[in-house]
Formats: C-alpha cells, sequence, structure tokens
C-alpha cells in the first residue's frame, strides 16, 4: 500500500437502487473511503465509456459503475445496456493505458447499504495496491 | 444577465456541523472559482431555513444555487420549490451529498471538510450547465378500454364506469363472463359460477357508459398514456341484437349444419347459428360464418326464414371500429395447457379422459351431458381419478404452479360426490397447494368424505392406457389403478391473444405467456408502457376473487392517474434528439426500453416521444454522434461535475 496515497474513485450510481443503497450505508455511518466521489446518473445505462476514460483523464484513480441487479432495474433493462458496454469498455482500457482492475461494475440493490460498504472500501483497497494512474502509463 | 451561483450549506443540527468545519467549508467554498455567495443555515429543510433561502436569492439576486447537505433523494424536491417560490426556475439547483457521502462516512472532521469542499465543487461546476426548462403536461383522455370480458375485465369496467368513465369493453367470444360463466360451481363455496355472475353480466351489458364490443378482436393500438387510438375488428354476429328476443328456438331449430361446440370443448355439437350455452349473455345467437351455408356457396338462409322478428340479418359487414382511450387495461384471461402435449396421458386419445375445461361442461347443467355424470357409453362411472399438476412445475411444459387447481381438483371431487355418493374418488398429486381461508377445510371435508389421496413424485410421467372396461393409470414407480374416469388438472397460461397485444404494445411476455407486471411486488397491475394496465389472469394464475381485486386496483389506477380535463405531467429528466445532429442510424431506438423513440423516414432521424421517455439516458450514452442528450443529465452537466470533484486531486 502506498503511503500517504488517498486513491480517488469517481463512482456512477442509479439513482434507484444503487445511490439509495449508498443513502442507507451513509444513515449506518459506514465509513467510506475519503477519495470516493459519488457521480448520480438515473441508470447505470446512461454511464458512457467516454465519461469513464474522462475521469481518469482529470485525475481518477478507479471508476466504479454501480446499478440495480439484473431484473430489478427502473428502467427495465439499462443495466445489462451497462454490462453490454462494460465488455466492450473493459476491452479498450489496455489501449488507453488502464489497468483493467481499476474500473469496475457491480449491482448493489436500495436495501443492500452494507454491501455498497464492502464494494466500495474492497475497490478503494485494490486501487490502492495498483498505485495512483498516471496518465503516460508509468506507475 | 449575469449568473451569480450561491451556496447554501446546512450544517443539519449537529449531522453535518459535528463532523465538518463548517467555517472552514464555507471559507473554502468562496475561495472556489464560480462561487458568488456562501450562506449556511442550521437546518435548512426547516420552515425557517427555506424561508432564509428564499430571501437570500431574491436579496442577493441568486441566479444558480448549490445545496449542500443531504441526500437529494430526500430533499432535492424541497430545494426545487423553494427556488420556485423565489421565483428562479427550480432545476437552477444542484445538491451536494455532504451529510451521507461525507459527515456520516468520513471519519477525520479535516478530511472530512476537504472531501464536502470537492463534492460542492463538482456541483458548483455542474450547476453552470443547467437550464431552466418547464415540465411539459400533456392534454390526457380519462376513458378506458377493457380487453377481455371474463370476471376480471367486468369487474374492472364497472368500477370506471361507476365513477363516470366511459368504457369500451372488447371481448373476442360473443359472450361476456369469459371462462368462469362456463363452470357450473365455483370453489370454495362451490356457488353456482353463472348465478354469481348474472347480476354483474346484467349491470355491464345495460350500462349507458359500456360499451360491449362482442365478437371484437383489438386489430393496432397506437398512442401513449392519455392518448391512444385503438382499431377494433368488429366481426358480424349476423344477428341484429336490438330485433332479437332471443327466443333462440326457431332460428337453431331451422339450420341444417352442423358442427362441435368450442363452447363445449367440442364434447357437444351445435348449429351454424347458435348460442355458445344456454344462459350466455347477451341472448342473442349468432352466426359462425365459417360453417353457415349461406356464406359457403349455398342459397340457404332457413334461419332468416324461421325468424319471426327479422333480426336475423345475413348482410351485416365486418366493421372497423376505433376508440381513443387515456389508458387500457388488459383482462384477457388464461387458457388452459394443451395436455396433448402429453401424449403418453391419452388426452383426446382415450375416451372417458378429459381435462379440467372439458370436465367443467361434463359436470354444468348447460353441458353436454346436461350434467349428468356418464362415460362415454352411456353408463354411470363408479371411480374417478383425478391427476394434479398436469403441465406444471416442469421444465418440460410450464414451470410454475398454477395455484387454483388444486382446489379446482378437490370441487370436482366434491361435485361427483355430490351426484354420487358410492363413487370412488382417488387425487393423484406431487404437492397439495391449498391457500387461504378456505383451501385448508376444503381438503379436510375431501378426506372425512373418503376420497383418496395419493402422493407421487412426478404426474407428468403417469402413463394412461385403455383397459378392458376401464382405463389403467401407471404413475412412476408405482402399481397401476384401474379407474372408470380419469380428470386431467391441467396448467393454466396466458391466453395466446396476449402475445399478439404485447408486440402491439411492447410490454413483455413471461414463462406461461402471461404479461409481465411493471413490478412483481409493488406494481403487479401496471406494465412497464404507461397507461397499459393488467388484470386478472393475464398476469399470472388467479383464482376469482384475487382476478376481481387485480381488476379494482387496475381501474383504481385509472381512476387516480387520469382526471377528466386535467394534464398529465411528464417526466422530469427526458431525452431529447437534436435533429442537426442525428445520422439517423437508429440505434436509439433499439436501445429504448419504452419504445419511445420512432424513425422520421421523411427527415431520416429518430424522433422521441416524450410522452413514453422516462428519463433513463440509455439512448444518449448508445447515441454515437451526441445527438441524444438527457435533461438534467447531459454530457457537459457530468463532465463538468467529474471535473469539479476531481479538481485539485492531481496536485
Amino acid at each position: 500500500m502506498n503511503n500517504g496515497f488517498t486513491p480517488q474513485i469517481i463512482a456512477f450510481l442509479c439513482n434507484w437502487c444503487s445511490y439509495a443503497g449508498a443513502d442507507k450505508a451513509g444513515g449506518r455511518h459506514d465509513e467510506a473511503p475519503q477519495g470516493l466521489k459519488v457521480v448520480r446518473v438515473m441508470c447505470s445505462g446512461r454511464v458512457e465509456p467516454r465519461d469513464v476514460i474522462e475521469c481518469f483523464t482529470r485525475g481518477a484513480d478507479g471508476v466504479l459503475i454501480l446499478g440495480c441487479h439484473p431484473g430489478d432495474c427502473h428502467y427495465k433493462e439499462g443495466n445489462h445496456k451497462a454490462l453490454r458496454r462494460y465488455h466492450l469498455l473493459k476491452k479498450m482500457l489496455p489501449q488507453f493505458g488502464i489497468e483493467n482492475e481499476r474500473v469496475k461494475l457491480d449491482w448493489v440493490s436500495s436495501n443492500e447499504a452494507k454491501r455498497y460498504t464492502e464494494i466500495v472500501n474492497e475497490m478503494a483497497k485494490s486501487i490502492s495496491r495498483l498505485g495512483p494512474f498516471n496518465e503516460d502509463g508509468k506507475q | 444577465m449575469t449568473e451569480k451561483t450561491g451556496v447554501f450549506i446546512c450544517e443539519c443540527g449537529e449531522n453535518i456541523a459535528g463532523e465538518i468545519d463548517i467555517d472552514k467549508l464555507c471559507k473554502k467554498t468562496g475561495a472556489k472559482e464560480g462561487v458568488d455567495e456562501v450562506l449556511k443555515h442550521k437546518l435548512l429543510c426547516s420552515d425557517d431555513g427555506k424561508k432564509f433561502m428564499e430571501k437570500e436569492i431574491r436579496e442577493k439576486n441568486l441566479t444558480k444555487a448549490v445545496v449542500a447537505a443531504c441526500s437529494p433523494r430526500q430533499h432535492e424536491e424541497t430545494f426545487r420549490t423553494v427556488l420556485k417560490n423565489a421565483d428562479l426556475n427550480p432545476f437552477l439547483m444542484q445538491m451536494a451529498n455532504i451529510r451521507e457521502q461525507c459527515a456520516w462516512t468520513v471519519k477525520d472532521t479535516e478530511k472530512a471538510t476537504e472531501k464536502a469542499l470537492s463534492l460542492i465543487n463538482g456541483a458548483v461546476k455542474r450547476v453552470r450547465h443547467h437550464k431552466p426548462f418547464n415540465v411539459k403536461e400533456i392534454e390526457a383522455k380519462a376513458d378506458a378500454m377493457v380487453i377481455g370480458a371474463g370476471a376480471a375485465g367486468i369487474e374492472a369496467a364497472l368500477t370506471l364506469a361507476q365513477k363516470g368513465r366511459k368504457v369500451t369493453l372488447v371481448e373476442k367470444r360473443p359472450y361476456v363472463g369469459g371462462q368462469a360463466a362456463l363452470y357450473e360451481d365455483v370453489f370454495p363455496g362451490m356457488e353456482c359460477s353463472l348465478c354469481m355472475l348474472e347480476p354483474r353480466l346484467d349491470s355491464v351489458l345495460h350500462n349507458d357508459r359500456i360499451e360491449v364490443l362482442t365478437c371484437s378482436e383489438i386489430e393496432e393500438i397506437l398512442g401513449f398514456i392519455g392518448n391512444f387510438t385503438v382499431r377494433i375488428r368488429k366481426k358480424p354476429r349476423s344477428v341484429e341484437p336490438s330485433a332479437c328476443f332471443g327466443c333462440t328456438d326457431l332460428c337453431i331449430g331451422a339450420c341444417p349444419e352442423k358442427t362441435e361446440n368450442e363452447y363445449d370443448m367440442g364434447l357437444s355439437e351445435r348449429k351454424a347459428i347458435y348460442t355458445p350455452f344456454k344462459g350466455a349473455m347477451p341472448n342473442v345467437p349468432l352466426i359462425d360464418r365459417e360453417k353457415c351455408r349461406h356464406f359457403n356457396g349455398s342459397d340457404c338462409s332457413e334461419c332468416s326464414k324461421a325468424c319471426q322478428f327479422g333480426a336475423i340479418d345475413l348482410n351485416e359487414k365486418e366493421e372497423i371500429i376505433e376508440r381513443k382511450p387515456g389508458a387500457i387495461i388488459i383482462a384477457a384471461g388464461f387458457e388452459e395447457f394443451d395436455c396433448s402435449k402429453i401424449p403418453q396421458l391419452g388426452c383426446k386419445e382415450i375416451e372417458d379422459v378429459y381435462t379440467g375445461m372439458e370436465f367443467e361442461r361434463i359436470l354444468n347443467a348447460q353441458g353436454p351431458t346436461e350434467g349428468k355424470l356418464l362415460k362415454k357409453d352411456g353408463s354411470a362411472p363408479e371411480s374417478a381419478v383425478i391427476i394434479h399438476c398436469v403441465g406444471s412445475r416442469s421444465e418440460k411444459y410450464n414451470n410454475y404452479c398454477s395455484k387454483v387447481c388444486c382446489l379446482n381438483s378437490l370441487k370436482f371431487s366434491h361435485m361427483m360426490k355430490e351426484k354420487n355418493n358410492e363413487m370412488r374418488i382417488k387425487h393423484i398429486y406431487r404437492d397439495m397447494t391449498l391457500p387461504d381461508k378456505e383451501g385448508q377445510k376444503i381438503f379436510d371435508e375431501a378426506r372425512e368424505n373418503g376420497i383418496k389421496f395419493i402422493r407421487v413424485e412426478e404426474t407428468n410421467d403417469i402413463k394412461i392406457e385403455k383397459d378392458l372396461g376401464g382405463i389403467k393409470i401407471t404413475p412412476p414407480n408405482s402399481d397401476p389403478i384401474h379407474t372408470d374416469i380419469v380428470i386431467l388438472s391441467a396448467s393454466i397460461q396466458g391466453n395466446s391473444s396476449l402475445k399478439k397485444l404485447s408486440e402491439m404494445l411492447d410490454f413483455e411476455i413471461t414463462e406461461g405467456g402471461f404479461a409481465e407486471e411493471l413490478h412483481n411486488r409493488l406494481s403487479p397491475v401496471s406494465t412497464a408502457v404507461e397507461g397499459i394496465y393488467i388484470a386478472g389472469c393475464a398476469q399470472g394464475p388467479k383464482n376469482i376473487p384475487e382476478a376481481v381485486s387485480s381488476a379494482c386496483a387496475a381501474a383504481g389506477k385509472i381512476l387516480s392517474r387520469l382526471l377528466p380535463g386535467d394534464k398529465i405531467k411528464l417526466e422530469e429528466v427526458t431525452a431529447q434528439i437534436e435533429e442537426d445532429l442525428c445520422s439517423g442510424c437508429r440505434t436509439c431506438i433499439q436501445l429504448c426500453p419504452f419504445k419511445a423513440i420512432s424513425f422520421n423516414k421523411e427527415k431520416n432521424i429518430s424522433e422521441i416521444n416524450e410522452a413514453l421517455c422516462k428519463g433513463c439516458g440509455t439512448c444518449v450514452s448508445g447515441c454515437p454522434s451526441s445527438a441524444s442528450s438527457s435533461r438534467l443529465f447531459t454530457e457537459t452537466q457530468i463532465s463538468s461535475e467529474i471535473s469539479g470533484l476531481l479538481e485539485g486531486s492531481d496536485e
């Protein structure tokens, strides 16, 4: 673990499940990573690969996309679209010099506060292990 | 006018102020680019806080606001209202969640303060790109259409009509009452089904606000909530209801043509002019033009000659009727599983093996045997076996429990015992489904009456063969059972017409051919298409009270959603397509889960119907030319928020 390194993580949370789950985790006063910054979107299907790449160009070290569990999407199947894009994005990441582990998609329902906390903290740990993202690809 | 952005920081009592250094946060926020005023308050969502915010917006001439407080899921609407009260467009505000996302989750005050600052910065950079807009409203008709006139459809129509709504009730069959009208008795009370239904059928047929279209099928449905256009194909009955007195004997008696009666499941014959069963309502016969000699090359008009009232109209034409309801309830009902898909059960092959629906007709006083329990050879059966779960709970057929068939099977044994108490009756079952208040009681009574229950592992693997003087049933790994008659208690599945409707309306069909609900727990009568509701067995297996309840629920949805004269508000967040940027690739059309996007051939672009758009933004992220944008979640807004959140993180 890098000393003094606070990984900057942008988390795209869908309004209906994941953001609500994050609210509940907040309500429980679950500790979350200092560098975790949440961007609320209506649906995980709204997250563009370009948004993810942009996070890295703006200084993020990791990106999380959290949506409703498959079958529970408020918009029927937006999360399925997110999953499809995620697989494509994963293929593109190395071409931008971004390690695969820096981007993660997962599902958090509105009552999975504990799961939310586990995912965000695990992400921070994993990014800490990787170290800061450097655009030039030099770690 | 120059933009002036004010940041309102809420202390939320000690919730935020206890964990974040508010004074330091105010000072640092004030130093951020794009921040003109920083204002703090002890509790911004309180009456005092809201008045404070409104006053500050006015006095300081703010044009944009950032509220750093709790979750937007909790108070976004509250602060939008404050903006509205301060004569600002409510959407010129962005919240920074410094409570759930910061004060409560970052333990160190200094770190929490620092994080709060970047969350505020994200909101400040974002709100810069917020543009004022008004939530659109559209005209909406409050009248409704109900598809299917079974127990559910009738209840829905009556409930709506009671509140003054006009209803068009569309029924494919020539009568109202649906499947339940074909039963003799219904569980749990073993009440006469038609006697129970008749008063409701009568009300529906004599209600000024309900237009009943029998022999009618949906041809096309266009539009959206408040504004549907439905084209209905109304087939000719060939008998004029206003002239027909319902004597039925003369015209039917005169008809020389015979065919199978589908309403007796083919167990009896009917004429080409017929009523589905005695007591069918409306009590007006109809001519089956596929079978009628007059329509098949002959000049027969015997029925017309026999009718003393001139009610027969051989020249009646098929019509396409158009109606414009604001909402539609789909109550298309169920069908019985086709038991002949399991060949070793001998359905339709072996005499005296009946499906549940066939047996309903055998027991019915208006049915093929006039309610007498007789074998095909005319003798009275001494024994019967009822086989449960036929086509149910099996991956090969319908992999769900139909919920109503166990009690219906117990009804059969009860009715047989009433006809002949000496009859030996056995149920072969896997598990007994006995829901609700009466279920267990009916089962206990059956056992007390000497009815036997044999449990087997899988009823779908039973072999049924003709045996000397009877039927031999061999359950897997068990000794054979001999009986006189067999009843296959089959699974129920969605009416096949649901498939066509689902294609017209773009709701999904689930296993068993039922219409998929918007949310199987919280929105069981809504579909994903706004303004389209489902009632009765169209949604899933139901007994009559459940079907009726769901019909009331669906009618209630319409009564509360569509009020006469009221416009309906559309979603706040919807997507728009910029014409000049759209290349007409139609990617978005395939992505939209709500069929809100259509292709304009003339302009060669995709267009969004905002009345259908729910604002998920999936089309926005899928558009290769950035033509589609989502209100309140534009590319610029999201990207500015990201850069604001990450500002200084490189240092």
